[in-house]
């Protein structure tokens, strides 16, 4: 459990947060939407 | 059973080609591809007249086609209803069934789509209400949306659950040709007298569990028997054949196990074939994904060498158009049959995975896709190949599948009076057919490939189709929208190509280009055969024991006598792999004064230097595979996949701080010496994360590795110092942690620990630093008790695969590993025992062998935990499902993977760091108290979610206690910069690893905080969202009703809950910020998850140290 007192510039706000990674596997119905809707005729 | 030299020769060029650039690819296939300028405009023409009368017939046609058009994979629409299709058949109970329909249905505007297409099927599909007797004529859009909300409101479920179901049946219909292979074979008798014939496909997934193999192979037997039946001798091109999924005949159908699909798999498909060619009939082995095409290959030419099959037409194969390799593939396929004096049927198609392929590709780091990137390279690949096979009558029996009015012109035009047939699939693309085969049209043969199987079991395939074909670019799709110009449609694909010279696609990024800031590390490809064979060659070789030391800046050399320690492999225990003198107290105090003084000249570097520094050493890193790959297998017992997946994640690391420092830390102030204590489980990349992250941020490392794993770290600190980082800015000090880690995180000078392995040791480290005034930074990454919940709405064959995966991958030595799998009560009876098959099904030995899935634990210790664990559930009457141990197990400390069948989550009380997967059954209406449940476990690392249903997905997202939390997916590999990693509560401190905030918490005046929430780059097909929220309650003790008051403003706006000692200033103050804000008699009880402090240093130190002692 993190004991937070202030520095010389003050508390540390990232102390005060918890991070969250949400990772969606978007083709798991069957298809992957985006590439299959990317338009085909852009030149390289 | 490559024989001959021709086609050897021929096998090599192909695997070159197997991920060569594109253009050079392409090039020599242009001028196979085009047509010279006559035959063209006659194909142009011809195409024209065929596309023309496909939009003629369309209001007829009902078929994909329409469908997709006016449910456009980019509408919203669209995509709710290809979800629906895909999943709500085989969800058992009704619950779960409504919950789907009305997270599909409720949000799409399905009024727009309803009249505007003319077809009937398409309005009917749309809302899937023709049974409530509301939707007969379908232009009477008034009353349906109405209708419908009206049902919903009413509660009316039932209806509408029969009602859509009834509509997703029908949508099977439309491209299912029957449930039984007798129904199909009824249903297939009108085609056949407008010209058609057919090939039928047993549908279904891939073949996890050998009960799964066994049940399609008798649906083989069985549909060749009845096909035959009714063949009545028409010969294999004119009758009626059969297609074979390999993957559906065996469950391991990989490269890695190619021994047991020659001994095992290759009997079944034998059999298969001799039963086809008895009956008279054509068997086509179907392709699957790119990495199992040599495999296929093998099988199919073993086929083509059996003298019992001499005599029959009827052997098929079928070539991908995509793949890099498919002219090449041809070239084996006429050699192949000329060796052996007998014709080939062979099915020339575009290929259905392309999506996959490429994600794939990105996900492993490859060196380029083995797919082209762009529809019309594919088209040129098709007619290139399909030149090849007219070239060769007397090898081949050409098959052409394909929907593109142009290429079956072209082919027409090409071929002139040819022996050949067209090929469709059924429901999709007959209205360019029917003009084909009509014997007042072109008069050719076209086979339909229809697939055959109960609708449950169909409709995800389906989706697939749909998807590939209803793609907006796809000519499917846009032979039927009027918008597109005849014109258009039949360009000449040859000189598109050469108007693009060949490139890729530009919106389709390379694999190690996939982001704008570092380059993507390297992966191995191991279904590359000369890849194997140099990793095999690696493997076998084992060298003398290395003999390692502690490596201290030169001035601080200690004489003193040091412990020696023998690093055995765990796989082996006779195998001796290298011997390390671990470092003494003497050793400590030495390295630590030097990281202090000659230390200092690394911090004084400027970012960018140190940035390129690290820049150098990923590259080396990459470059040593050779050598830390057969270093990781023999010290830790890791896979050859999972040792190369470290080698990855280190370089990565290194790439991905150095950008972070230079993008964050420009004008920040180092901390100081800092302390890297990592773990045996990723003794590399690990390592290397914590000392690259010391570093970046301009901080000395003093680097103790995992008591087992030291001779990895040595020679990760060896590449490190190679590519410059002097040595008094990375020390080197292996040995116990109960000596050299403590006596460094003890030593006062060090600005900070960075710590990975137990919650235990973690809280030691806790208590050993609270005396101190001076605030030193501890970030520790420890356990989890990592849940997946999987509700009835997932794909059971998605579950079990994953939750595979993630429990046993690594023998489950692994942070995120999954502990617990939860299934909805209503498919455990499906799910549980395809998991207990797919436990059957995996080898675990020493990964010295490349078909090894499940390596050792790292030591008898470990191994004594788990095996009593399991020992103990057993005791108390769980049902226990284990895998079976390789006898080389004998040799070295393994752990036989175990799946516990429970009642309770709450009965998981610690983390057993192994192979175990606890597995419970939940109640439909009990999912909220489950993640209660998972949540009061006071873990939150890892979590994992199947369901296709929105709303759930969101729920179990926003309620449950996990730093990282995967939707349909597994829950391992968190990949550096695309998925910070690290949990909370007793599963570490954060900042997370890989992830924005960590450089950010070892300097001082870093660039400020970056937006959130941030969708992170990361491979095509996945979404990574990374945010901040509150830790939760924080207490605040400030001193002075002002000091408390910015304490309290400060947490709530950075979204905690706060709790301040009850005092009448403070209860004004709860007062003043609302509910969120409350006072209690003692703060600290029970356990805030943090507490702001002011006052005077021992104030501070002595609540530190009273909180840290628990």
């Amino acid at each position: 459990m993190p004991v937070i007192a202030p520095s010389a510039d003050g508390y540390d706000p990232l102390r005060l947060v918890a991070e969250r990674t949400l990772t969606t596997n978007t083709t798991a119905s069957g298809g992957n939407a985006s590439l299959l809707s990317l338009e085909e005729s852009e030149p390289a | 059973m490559v024989e001959s030299p021709t086609i050897i020769s021929i096998r090599d060029r192909m695997r070159r080609q197997y991920r060569s650039p594109e253009e050079a690819v392409l090039d020599p296939l242009l001028d196979e591809a085009a047509l010279s300028p006559a035959p063209l405009a006659r194909a142009q023409a011809l195409a024209a007249r065929l596309a023309e009368g496909v939009r003629a017939a369309r209001h007829k046609a009902g078929g994909v086609d329409a469908l997709m058009l006016e449910f456009s994979l980019d509408s919203r629409e669209g995509i709710a209803l290809m979800c629906l299709a895909e999943a709500l058949l085989r969800v058992p109970d009704a619950a779960t069934r409504d919950r789907l329909i009305r997270d599909k249905l409720a949000r799409g505007n399905w009024r727009a789509h309803v009249g505007r297409s003319p077809s009937l099927f398409v309005n009917a599909a749309a809302w899937g209400l023709l049974v409530t007797g509301r939707l007969v004529d379908s232009r009477s859009e008034g009353t349906l949306e109405a209708a419908l909300a009206s049902l919903l409101r009413k509660g009316g479920e039932p209806l509408i659950r029969k009602g859509v179901d009834l509509a997703m049946r029908m949508l099977g219909q439309q491209f299912v040709l029957g449930r039984t292979i007798e129904e199909a074979l009824d249903h297939a008798r009108e085609r056949r007298a407008c010209g058609y014939r057919f090939s039928f496909d047993m549908l279904g997934e891939a073949a996890l569990t050998e009960d799964d193999a066994q049940r399609y192979l008798a649906a083989y037997e069985h549909a060749i028997h009845a096909i035959g039946r009714r063949a009545a001798g028409h010969g294999v091109t004119v009758g009626d054949g059969i297609s074979v999924k390999l993957s559906a005949l065996h469950p391991r159908y990989i490269r890695a196990q190619r021994e047991r699909v020659m001994d095992e798999l290759y009997p079944r498909v034998l059999r298969l074939a001799e039963l086809a060619a008895s009956c008279g009939i054509g068997l086509n082995i179907d392709a699957e994904e790119a990495d199992r095409l040599e495999l296929s290959l093998d099988l199919f030419a073993r086929l083509a060498s059996e003298r019992r099959l001499a005599a029959w037409p009827g052997l098929g194969f079928v070539v991908q158009a995509y793949q890099k390799r498919a002219r090449t593939v041809i070239d084996e396929l006429v050699a192949l049959a000329r060796a052996h004096g007998r014709r080939l049927m062979v099915r020339l198609v575009k290929g259905a995975y392309w999506d996959t392929e490429i994600k794939r590709a990105q996900v492993d780091g490859l060196a380029d896709y083995p797919v082209f990137t762009r529809k019309v390279h594919t088209d040129v690949s098709y007619l290139a190949c399909a030149r090849a096979m007219l070239a060769a009558p007397d090898a081949i029996y050409p098959q052409f599948a394909t929907h593109n009015a142009f290429t079956i012109a072209a082919l027409h035009t090409r071929a002139g009076d040819a022996d050949y047939e067209f090929q469709c699939l059924h429901g999709m693309g007959e209205s360019v057919y029917d003009q084909v085969v009509a014997s007042d049209g072109l008069a050719r043969p076209c086979r339909i490939y229809a697939p055959v199987g109960s609708h449950e079991t169909l409709l995800a395939y389906l989706v697939r189709r749909l998807l590939e074909n209803g793609a907006n670019s796809s000519f499917v799709n846009r032979i039927v929208d009027p918008a597109v110009p005849i014109a258009e449609l039949v360009a000449d694909p040859v000189a598109r190509a050469r108007a693009t010279g060949g490139t890729p696609h530009p919106r389709i990024a390379l694999p190690p280009n996939l982001y704008a800031d570092r380059r993507n590390s390297a992966g191995l490809d191991l279904s590359d055969e000369g890849t194997i064979r140099a990793a095999e060659a690696l493997l076998a070789t084992a060298g003398p024991p290395l003999v390692v030391v502690p490596l201290l800046a030169p001035a601080s050399a200690s004489p003193g006598a040091r412990r020696q320690r023998e690093i055995r492999n765990p796989a082996d225990r006779d195998d001796l792999v290298g011997v390390v003198d671990e470092a003494t107290g003497d050793d400590v105090t030495r390295a630590v004064a030097a990281a202090c003084d000659e230390g200092a000249a690394w911090s004084a570097l400027a970012v960018d230097a140190r940035a390129r520094c690290l820049g150098r050493a990923a590259d080396a890193i990459e470059a040593a595979a050779p050598v830390l790959l057969p270093l990781m297998v023999r010290e830790a017992g890791k896979s050859v996949a999972n040792a190369h997946g470290e080698v990855r994640e280190a370089a990565d690391f290194c790439r991905y701080y150095a950008a972070q420092a230079r993008s964050a830390l420009a004008a920040a102030i180092p901390r100081g010496p800092l302390a890297c204590i990592a773990p045996w489980n990723f003794p590399l990349a690990i390592f290397v994360g914590q000392v690259a992250a010391a570093l970046a941020a301009g901080n000395p490392a003093l680097a103790k590795p995992a008591e087992q794993t030291p001779l990895t770290a040595a020679a990760a600190v060896a590449l490190l110092h190679g590519a410059g980082v002097p040595p008094a800015a990375l020390q080197y000090l292996p040995g116990p942690g109960e000596t050299v880690g403590a006596a460094l995180v003890a030593d006062p000078r060090i600005a900070g620990v960075l710590f990975t392995g137990s919650t235990e040791v973690a809280r030691m480290l806790d208590r050993t630093l609270a005396p101190r005034t001076d605030d030193p930074v501890l970030v520790a990454e420890t356990g989890g008790l990592n849940a997946l919940i999987a509700d009835s709405s997932a794909l059971p064959e998605q579950v079990v695969a994953d939750a595979m995966a993630s429990a046993f991958d690594s023998a489950g030595q692994r942070c995120s590993a999954l502990r617990i799998l939860c299934v909805q009560e209503d498919v455990a009876e499906r799910v549980l025992p395809m998991l207990r098959g797919a436990l059957a099904q995996l080898r675990v030995g020493d990964p010295r062998r490349l078909d090894t899935d499940v390596g050792p634990v790292i030591d008898a210790h470990a191994q004594a935990r788990i095996r009593d664990h399991v020992a103990g559930w057993r005791e108390r009457g769980a049902a226990v499902h284990e895998a079976a141990l390789a006898p080389e197990c004998a040799r070295g400390t393994f752990v036989a993977p175990a799946i516990v069948e429970i009642d309770d989550v709450r009965a998981v009380t610690h983390e057993v760091f192994g192979p175990v997967l606890h597995v419970v059954r939940y109640r439909e209406d009990a999912l909220h108290d489950l993640v209660e449940a998972l949540n009061a476990t006071g873990y939150g690392l890892t979590h994992g979610i199947h369901s296709r249903i929105d709303e759930t997905i969101q729920h179990v997202a926003s309620q449950v206690r996990a730093g990282n939390v995967y939707v349909n997916r597994n829950v391992i590999g968190a990949v550096v910069g695309v998925q910070p990693f690290g949990g909370e509560g007793l599963s570490g401190t954060g900042p997370k690893a890989g992830g924005p905030l960590y450089l950010r918490r070892l300097a001082r005046g870093a660039e400020a905080l970056p937006d959130v929430p941030q969708c992170l780059a990361g491979p095509t097909g996945e979404t990574n969202v990374w945010s901040l929220h509150g830790r939760g309650r924080v207490a605040c003790l400030g001193e002075g009703e002002a000091a408390l008051r910015h304490q309290a403003e400060l947490a709530l706006s950075l979204g905690n809950t706060v709790v301040l000692p009850d005092t009448p200033h403070a209860r004004r103050l709860c007062d003043e910020l609302g509910s969120r804000c409350s006072v209690a008699e003692d703060p600290l009880a029970p356990p805030p998850a943090a507490v702001l402090v002011d006052g005077p240093s021992q104030r501070v130190t002595a609540l530190r140290e009273t909180l840290a002692a628990g």
